[in-house]
């Protein structure tokens, strides 16, 4: 996990950065602090046309359909300068209200891709839903499929790619949680209670005394 | 009291009552042909006893033989070029055919088998009177309106001519032509007919015909395991297709892990990777690394 200013490695349950002290409050001063009201697909800044809109909201639809608990949703427009762009994912994905996206499903199960056409920047932000299944990786990897449409002014068919290698991601991290839940849970969830960390540190000392005994048993034969 | 009212609705019946419309008598007037004379029954027996040999039957040589020559050689070439023949029956102008031999059994008799023939009665000097009798295979294509035409722009024609020869000629010759008409009327009703046996044909026959003609194409020992290699081909594409279906079904829920919150943030702090598409020169394995902008290199 990355500090969306600093991008610097930072601690799961950390309430500020604790290189550059960014929190949604900074993110708050420099984009507003009050929640804004916008549909799944904005295109602000007047990139894509009608029928490729359609295209778009109909692959959109698509996840959503299949993924009943995740929705994508894109953002085009002017974010000033390119190091602002992760900052202003982070901030729309906490303050956005997106219209046309069902009550159950809150932002912290949206997807949201923002591209910028004046900086020629573009990235991608994710819900604390899917925190434990998508990494950085997974989300370059999705957005490098649109950078040769990108460099050619072809927004709409850069985006349609990644939207496409984003579904198959889902499919395949939501089968490999399937199959081990567990591992998840263990990497990404909320730490315990003190009394379960005890537990956890005596489960692992009677395992280990109890293979040091079968060890010195072993020896004295 | 009773007849006033009897009177009254008389009246009112009279006065109701359509009035009576002038039925015109059709008053049929026997033909006047005292003028024209029955054919002796020997004469009559030369014209019909016999299936005519040649084209132009005229045992009296009301024409000449330079002049029968002449049209029976324009019947010749009528027959060589036409499917229908053309049969003359030469009378004297005022002469009467008896009505035995005018007897419809006549064409019936001689040319309801073979080559579709037109039988003309020609009164010589008199073409009005010219009848006409179609073989049974012509009367079925031929409308009565084609065969009124045939005949009367063939009178036109043999009017115009003055002489009694002549105007057989002109006769002959325009009804030579509108023969024509006649063929393609028997064709038209014989196309059709083909055509309606052939879809027929196509429509029962050709799905038969076309399984036997794949069956065929395969060597016969070949035959049996062509056959389950199909079934099993057809059952794998099936087998796709449904699984392909159920894909397109499928949904996905991931399992709700709850993640800590972090900067602040609500409802995301998950920040994934930024990719700049600004120049081609930096593709996006140089970007895989996600750093600040100040630790980029220039």
């Amino acid at each position: 996990m990355k500090c969306p200013r600093c991008v610097q490695q930072i601690h799961r349950a950390a309430a500020a950065c604790p290189h550059c002290g960014f929190s949604l409050s900074d993110a708050d001063q420099l984009f507003g602090n009050e929640e804004i009201k916008l549909r799944s697909l904005t295109d602000a800044a007047g990139i894509f046309r009608r029928h490729e809109r359609d295209l778009l909201e109909e692959v959109m639809d698509r996840i959503a359909h299949a993924f009943p608990q995740v929705f994508v949703a894109i953002y085009t427009g002017s974010m000033g300068e390119s190091g602002q762009l992760r900052q202003f994912g982070f901030w729309l994905l906490n303050r956005g209200v997106f219209e046309d996206v069902p009550i159950e499903k809150p932002n912290e199960n949206g997807i949201l891709i923002v591209i910028d056409p004046d900086t020629k920047t573009a990235g991608m932000t994710h819900g604390y839903l899917l925190d434990p299944y998508l990494d950085e990786k997974d989300s370059f990897d999705c957005l490098s499929r649109a950078h040769a449409y990108w460099l050619e002014g072809r927004y709409a068919e850069g985006a349609l790619r990644s939207l496409r290698a984003l579904e198959q991601l889902l499919k395949k991290r939501c089968r490999q949680a399937r199959r081990d839940p567990e591992k998840y849970e263990r990497k990404y969830g909320k730490s315990g209670s003190v009394r379960d960390v005890v537990k956890k540190l005596r489960q692992h000392d009677s395992k280990k005394s109890s293979t040091h005994k079968n060890a010195e048993m072993e020896v004295e034969r | 009291m009773k007849l006033w009212v009897i009177i009254f609705l008389l009246g009112l019946q009279s006065a109701w009552a359509t009035p009576e419309t002038e039925v015109p008598v059709v008053v049929e007037v026997p033909e006047v042909d005292s003028q024209y004379q029955e054919i002796e029954s020997a004469l009559a027996d030369k014209y019909f006893t016999k299936k005519p040999i040649r084209f132009l039957i005229d045992p009296q040589a009301l024409i000449s033989v330079q002049q029968r020559k002449g049209i029976e050689t324009l019947l010749d070439n009528h027959a060589a070029d036409s499917t229908i023949d053309l049969y003359l029956f030469v009378f004297g102008e005022n002469q009467k055919i008896p009505a035995d031999d005018l007897n419809k059994d006549f064409v019936d008799r001689h040319f309801s088998q073979g080559k579709p023939v037109v039988v003309l009665y020609y009164y010589y000097g008199n073409p009005n009177r010219t009848q006409m009798e179609l073989s049974p295979s012509i009367a079925k294509a031929v409308s009565t309106s084609e065969r009124e035409r045939s005949v009367q722009s063939s009178l036109i024609r043999a009017m115009r001519a003055n002489g009694s020869f002549e105007q057989l000629e002109e006769f002959v010759m325009q009804f030579s032509i509108r023969t024509y008409w006649m063929e393609r009327m028997m064709d038209e009703v014989s196309g059709k007919v083909q055509v309606e046996l052939a879809v027929e044909k196509v429509a029962i026959v050709s799905p038969k015909k076309k399984r036997t003609d794949l069956l065929e194409m395969i060597p016969e020992k070949y035959r049996e395991p062509a056959s389950i290699a199909a079934a099993a081909l057809g059952s794998i594409v099936v087998l796709c297709g449904l699984v392909i279906w159920l894909k397109s079904r499928a949904r996905y829920r991931f399992p709700e892990i709850e993640v800590e919150a972090r900067l602040g943030g609500s409802h995301a702090a998950g920040i994934g990777a930024v990719v700049n598409f600004a120049s081609p020169a930096v593709s996006p394995a140089n970007q895989r690394e996600q750093v600040p902008e100040y630790l980029r290199r220039a």
